[in-house]
C-alpha cells in the first residue's frame, strides 16, 4: 500500500487540507457543544438524589408555604431531616450580576446536602459552624469567587425586591461542588436573618420549597404521598415529587430547545460533510490521472480507492479530534462560567467526545467514498486519458 | 514467441454509436524484439499497445503473452499480470508529481514482495542506469522534459518486467532530449534484451526499431522488418 501517497498529497494541498480540517473542527465543536447541552440538561435529571422530595405549594412553585410546616414534615415517618430553600433575588451592586440568592436553614442544609462521603456541597467543619453562628453570615461557591472575588470575612451588600430593604451578609464559607451538577455560583444566608426582615415588615413568615431529606431503603413515592395527604384539606396544600422530578420540570422550561439544538447539530453536520465530500470529490477528479498511472502499474482498484478513502478519513478524524479537543479545552479545562452558571456541569462526557469523533470519522468514510466508487470503475484507459 | 495477436477486433461507443477501432489484427513480437507501431492519428496505434499491456480487453480475438492468454482475465488478474511483466513508457511521462524521482521509482516495487533495503537497491540500479543517480529527490516538476522521461524509463523497467511498451515516448520532447530517450531504449534493447512495442510518429525513433508495423484505420497494412 503506498501510503506515502497519501501523506504526500495531503502534504502537497497542506492549505486545502488544513481548511477542511478546520471545517469539519468547527462543525465539530458546535456539535459537541449542543449535544453537551443536551446531556448536561439530561444529567441534572438523571444524577439527582434518589432520597430525596421536594415539598412545593399546590398551587404553584413561586407560592410561598407555611415555616410551620417544617415541624410537621419532619413527623412524616421515613423522614430523616428537613431543609428549606427560599428564592431572595434581589440586586447584588448592578442587577446585571445574576447569581443564585438563597435563604436558608444552615443547620439542616449542613445535614441533607453537606455530609456524608461526597456532600453534595462541600466545606470545610469549621465553615459551616462560623455559618450557623451569625446570623448576618451567607456562604458562596467557589463559582463566585473566581468571578467576584469573594473571600471569608466580606461584607456583600445586597438590595432586596422580593424582599425589599438593605442586606449586608458576611462571608463565612466557600463552598466547592461535590458533583458536577450543583451550581457553583450560589449564596446562601440564614432564613432567621430574612425572617426578621419580613416581621419588620409585618409580612408572615414563608419558605420557599422545603426539600426532604428520606431514610435510605424506603419508599420515597410513598413518603411524598403521605406528606400531600396530610395536608390536603389544608389551606396551604403541597405537591411533593423525587429531586429528579423537581429537576425534570426546570428541564421542561426548555421545552423543544433539546430537539432544535439536535436539529441544528444536524445541520452542522450536514454542512461539513459537504464541505469533506467537495474537497474528496475535487481530489478525485484531480487525481484520475494519478489513478489511471496507479492501476497501469497494477496496483487493484481497491488499494487506489482505500487510499482516498483513508485520506479523507484522516483529515476528518483529525478534524474530529481538534473539534473535540477544543471544546475540552474550552468547557472542560478553561471553563466558560456563564455555561457553568447556566449548565452546571457542563463538561464533553466521553460518550460525546468519542461519539463525535466517530461522526467526523464516519463524514470522512463516506465523503471518501464516493470518489473511491468512481476510482474504482475508472478504468486505467479512460484514467490515462486525462490530465491532472 | 513473446507476443502472439490473433484476430483481435475492438470497438468504442462514441455517444450512441459504436466505433470499431481495430478489425482483426493479427501480430507477432519475438523475444528481444524492438517493434515500432506507426500510423496516422486514429488508427489504431494505442488501441493495440493498450490491449498488449493489457490496459482494455479485446472485444473478440486472442492475446497471448509468454504463454498466458490475456483475455477473459477480471481486472485484478490483469493488474497483477502487468505488474509482473510490461514496464510502460507514456508520452507526457505520467509521473505522480507528489513524489520525487525515487519515490515515483519505488511505486512498483510496493506490489513486490521486497524488503525496503532491497527496493532500495532496485530503484538506485534503475535510475544509475538512467543517468539520473543524483536526481532521485527531486521532484518531477523540478526536473526537464527528458529527465522526466528517464525517470519514467527507470520506473518501467525497476521490476525487469518481460518487456517494455512505449507510446510516443518522444512525442514531447525536444530534438536532442528525444535522441537520448532513443539511446536510452537502444541500450536496454541491447544491452539487457528488452522487447520494446512503441508508438511513434517519429520516423526517426522508428529507425531504432526492428520491425515497423503500419496500421490504418484499423487495419494492420504494412509488417516492415529493417535490416
Amino acid at each position: 500500500m503506498p501510503w506515502r501517497l497519501l501523506v504526500a498529497h495531503l502534504r502537497r494541498s497542506w492549505f486545502r487540507t488544513a481548511l477542511t480540517a478546520a471545517g469539519v473542527a468547527l462543525a465539530i465543536f458546535l456539535l459537541a457543544t449542543l449535544r453537551t447541552v443536551v446531556t448536561g440538561l439530561q444529567s441534572v435529571v438523571k444524577d439527582s438524589n434518589a432520597n430525596r422530595l421536594v415539598v412545593t405549594s399546590a398551587l404553584g412553585l413561586f407560592k410561598n408555604q407555611p415555616v410551620r410546616l417544617r415541624h410537621e414534615l419532619q413527623t412524616v415517618p421515613g423522614v430523616r431531616d428537613v431543609t428549606d430553600w427560599t428564592w431572595f433575588g434581589g440586586v447584588y451592586i448592578d442587577e446585571k450580576n445574576m447569581f443564585s440568592r438563597f435563604a436558608t436553614e444552615p443547620a439542616t442544609l449542613r445535614r441533607v446536602y453537606g455530609e456524608g462521603p461526597r456532600p453534595d456541597i462541600a466545606m470545610p467543619a469549621d465553615q459551616w459552624e462560623a455559618f450557623e453562628a451569625d446570623r448576618g453570615s451567607c456562604i458562596v461557591g467557589m463559582g463566585l469567587v473566581r468571578e467576584f472575588g469573594f473571600a471569608i470575612g466580606d461584607k456583600i451588600e445586597m438590595t432586596g425586591n422580593i424582599f425589599p430593604g438593605q442586606y449586608t451578609f458576611t462571608v463565612r464559607g466557600i463552598y466547592l461542588k461535590g458533583r458536577d451538577q450543583i451550581d457553583e455560583a450560589m449564596l446562601f444566608f440564614q432564613w432567621k436573618y430574612l425572617e426578621q426582615s419580613i416581621e419588620r415588615d409585618g409580612g408572615t413568615s414563608e419558605v420557599g420549597i422545603f426539600v426532604l431529606a428520606c431514610d435510605p431503603n424506603v419508599e420515597t413515592g410513598a413518603i411524598a404521598r403521605d406528606v400531600d395527604l396530610r395536608f390536603a384539606s389544608s389551606d396551604h396544600a403541597t405537591t411533593t415529587v423525587t429531586e429528579a422530578a423537581f429537576n425534570q420540570m426546570f428541564v421542561s422550561m426548555w421545552g423543544n430547545v433539546p430537539l432544535l439544538l439536535s436539529m441544528i447539530g444536524g445541520a452542522v453536520l450536514f454542512a461539513a460533510f459537504m464541505i469533506a465530500l467537495n474537497t474528496m470529490l475535487l481530489a478525485g477528479r484531480e487525481r484520475r490521472l494519478e489513478i489511471g498511472v496507479l492501476k497501469a502499474l497494477g496496483f487493484p482498484g481497491g488499494v487506489v480507492a482505500t487510499l482516498l478513502v483513508a485520506e479523507s478519513v484522516l483529515v476528518c478524524g483529525t478534524g474530529g479530534v481538534a473539534g473535540v479537543a477544543a471544546a475540552h479545552w474550552m468547557f472542560d479545562i478553561r471553563r466558560v462560567e456563564i455555561l457553568d452558571r447556566m449548565f452546571p456541569g457542563f463538561m464533553i462526557l466521553p460518550e460525546t467526545a468519542l461519539g463525535a469523533v466517530a461522526i467526523a470519522a464516519l463524514v470522512g468514510l463516506v465523503s471518501g467514498a464516493v470518489p473511491a466508487i468512481v476510482a474504482t470503475r475508472t478504468s486505467v484507459v479512460s484514467g490515462l486519458s486525462r490530465r491532472g | 514467441m513473446l507476443i502472439e495477436v490473433r484476430g483481435v477486433v475492438k470497438s468504442y461507443a462514441k455517444g450512441a454509436e459504436t466505433v470499431r477501432v481495430l478489425h482483426g489484427i493479427d501480430l507477432d513480437v519475438g523475444d528481444a524484439e524492438w517493434v515500432a507501431l506507426m500510423g496516422p492519428s486514429g488508427s489504431g496505434k494505442t488501441t493495440l499497445l493498450n490491449l498488449l499491456g493489457g490496459l482494455d480487453v479485446p472485444d473478440e480475438g486472442s492475446i497471448v503473452v509468454g504463454g498466458e492468454d490475456l483475455v477473459g482475465r477480471s481486472p485484478a488478474e490483469l493488474a497483477g499480470w502487468r505488474s509482473r511483466h510490461v514496464g510502460f513508457i507514456f508520452q507526457l511521462y505520467n509521473l505522480l508529481a507528489v513524489l520525487t524521482a525515487y519515490q515515483n521509482v519505488e511505486l512498483p516495487l510496493l506490489l513486490t514482495p521486497l524488503s525496503r533495503k532491497e527496493r532500495r537497491e532496485h530503484v538506485e540500479v534503475a535510475l544509475s542506469t538512467v543517468g539520473l543517480s543524483d536526481r532521485m529527490d527531486h521532484y518531477p516538476s523540478q526536473l526537464s522534459g527528458g529527465q522526466q522521461q528517464r525517470v519514467a524509463i527507470a520506473r518501467a523497467i525497476v521490476t525487469d518486467p518481460s518487456f517494455l511498451l512505449a507510446d510516443e515516448p518522444t512525442g514531447d520532447l525536444d530534438a536532442k532530449s528525444a535522441h537520448e530517450i532513443l539511446d536510452l531504449l537502444q541500450a536496454l534493447h541491447e544491452h539487457y534484451g528488452k522487447s520494446i512495442v512503441m508508438v511513434t510518429h517519429d520516423p526517426a525513433a522508428a529507425k531504432c526499431a526492428d520491425r515497423l508495423v503500419h496500421l490504418e484505420k484499423g487495419f494492420l497494412v504494412a509488417d516492415e522488418v529493417r535490416s
